[in-house]
């Protein structure tokens, strides 16, 4: 459907020093790049520093998936669906620091759509845990004294029922 | 962090200092701004007699009660704005901020003016600030008789101060800020009805019906028309609210004996109606007031049911174009509903 063989293709590489062949229509979803090839800067590889190449492969499954153009509305309705279970099964990931990748890899990339979608994955992971887990999650180290803690907490006892 | 819900963001204040500091922060405040809630649709308040209750409705209608941590007595809503709501309390000597998200409220008390006039009519109005966020509350005392100067006095929570404000703010000097028609938010703005009195040659009097507004962020107050064809139909009373940025007129009317209630959705700037098309006309066989609406966008109403001074609470069915009846009764007059949205405002006071 999307596999128009006319698109120019763009080279990015991995921290890790693979690299990567996609389509420029598919890669325009990163605004760090669009800026790139705006300026002219994509006529080699494009090395992405702060991405390994594990993150990119999901990065690029995920912008491919994003790029699929529907042909009429009757398939547009179906495609908002399929993209909607794709987004669901797409942050359900074997290891959480995958996730953090992704939040940073769409952050640093610039791609809307999967900054707010890694984002709302974290918030609600954490959302329901309790500050203990929270604290132990992100390995932060309490620095309120008891007294301090107890003070915080009766702000706002109804909060952590 | 911006993703996580108000009362989430409360809890993990108590992670670190660092986190404390950056959910307190304005900076955090104003860029979580305000949003609509995915489970809770609406606020409530009612009474039933000397009771006061005070709900949260989700999508499918269903209330619980909040628990509200101050006392409801000697409280007149005055309206609500990103989800906060704004009461006036006592004999208007203050008024009371509270948001239903995070459970918290503040006492404002109104200061004693000496200059103020001695039988005074007060109008209140409020609104939040759309993009520091900031509550702003106005008490405009006005001359129970005569035409003497409108008295504007101005409070915001980040000030916390409340300041008079100067002539050249003011609106004209020959209109009636009409109380019975509400107060209402809407594109930056506080919305209120008045009417402007003219005399015929035989001496009767007629009034004419129009809208003024304060604009939140430069504090200046309009006069501003109502369309002609608006006008023209107005029922009275009538009462203005808000669906989402629009402003919203309605009313009942009668039609060959037939009662309808009807609302007009105006699109309006600071000074100026810029367009406007009837929103609905919905048989009704007793008198109706629109209060809100559904996630859906449906009216939900307060009717009068035939027995003195109890109203029920309905909501308009679409697939039977009939107004519902949900099982709640309260004291005509008394209802009152705030749309629910999320925000960290009144987190630090």
């Amino acid at each position: 459907m999307s596999s128009s063989s006319s698109s120019k293709m763009i080279e990015l590489r991995s921290s890790d020093g693979e690299t990567f062949h996609v389509e420029e229509t598919v890669v325009l979803q990163s605004e760090t790049i669009k800026q790139m090839i705006d300026d002219d800067c994509a006529n080699a590889a494009i090395p992405l520093p702060n991405v390994t190449s594990m993150t990119l492969a999901k990065v690029i499954e995920y912008i491919k998936k994003h790029a699929e153009k529907p042909k009429d509305d009757d398939d547009k309705k179906v495609a908002e669906e399929d993209l909607k279970k794709f987004d669901a099964e797409f942050v359900k990931v074997d290891q959480e620091s995958m996730l953090f990748d992704l939040v940073r890899a769409a952050n640093y990339l610039n791609i809307k759509s999967l900054l707010d979608l890694t984002c709302q994955a974290v918030a609600d992971s954490i959302k329901d845990l309790s500050v203990e887990e929270v604290r132990k999650k992100f390995n932060i180290q309490n620095d309120f004294t008891p007294e301090e803690e107890a003070k915080v907490r009766k702000e706002n006892a109804w909060a952590f029922d | 962090m911006k993703k996580l819900s108000a009362k989430s963001l409360l809890k993990f204040r108590m992670v670190s200092k660092s986190w404390k500091y950056t959910i307190d922060s304005d900076i955090f405040g104003r860029e979580y701004g305000s949003r609509q809630s995915q489970t809770c649709c609406f606020t409530l308040k009612f009474n039933v007699g000397n009771e006061h209750f005070m709900c949260s409705a989700d999508g499918h209608m269903s209330l619980s009660l909040l628990n509200t941590n101050f006392p409801q007595t000697n409280l007149t809503p005055i309206t609500t704005s990103e989800g906060v709501w704004c009461f006036s309390f006592g004999c208007n000597v203050g008024a009371i901020l509270w948001n239903p998200c995070l459970r918290k409220f503040y006492g404002i008390e109104v200061p004693f003016m000496p200059n103020r006039p001695a039988l005074e009519k007060i109008v209140w109005g409020f609104g939040v600030h759309p993009d520091t966020l900031d509550p702003t509350i106005l008490n405009i005392s006005s001359w129970l008789y005569g035409d003497g100067p409108l008295h504007v006095l101005m409070y915001t929570l980040n000030s916390d101060t409340w300041t008079v404000l100067g002539n050249d703010r003011l609106p004209r000097l020959d209109i009636t800020i009409k109380r019975s028609c509400g107060v209402a938010v809407a594109s930056s703005c506080i919305f209120w009805g008045c009417s402007k009195s003219f005399f015929n040659d035989d001496g009767s009097s007629y009034e004419l019906y129009m809208l003024l507004s304060f604009d939140l962020i430069n504090h200046q107050f309009h006069v501003l028309d109502i369309p002609t064809q608006v006008r023209n139909s107005l029922p009275i009373p009538f009462y203005i609210s808000n669906l989402g940025n629009s402003l919203v007129i309605s009313g009942n009317l009668i039609h060959d004996e037939n009662r309808y209630i009807c609302a007009w959705l105006l699109e309006v700037g600071a000074a100026v109606v810029t367009s406007w098309r009837v929103l609905f006309v919905i048989p009704s066989q007793n008198i109706a007031k629109l209060l809100g609406f559904t996630m859906e966008d449906d009216p939900i109403v307060e009717v009068f049911s035939g027995q003195e001074m109890i109203h029920t609470l309905q909501v308009y069915d679409r697939p039977s174009q009939q107004f519902h009846n949900v099982g709640i009764e309260g004291d005509g007059g008394s209802f009152f509903i705030g749309p629910y949205k999320e925000s960290l405002i009144l987190l630090n006071v």
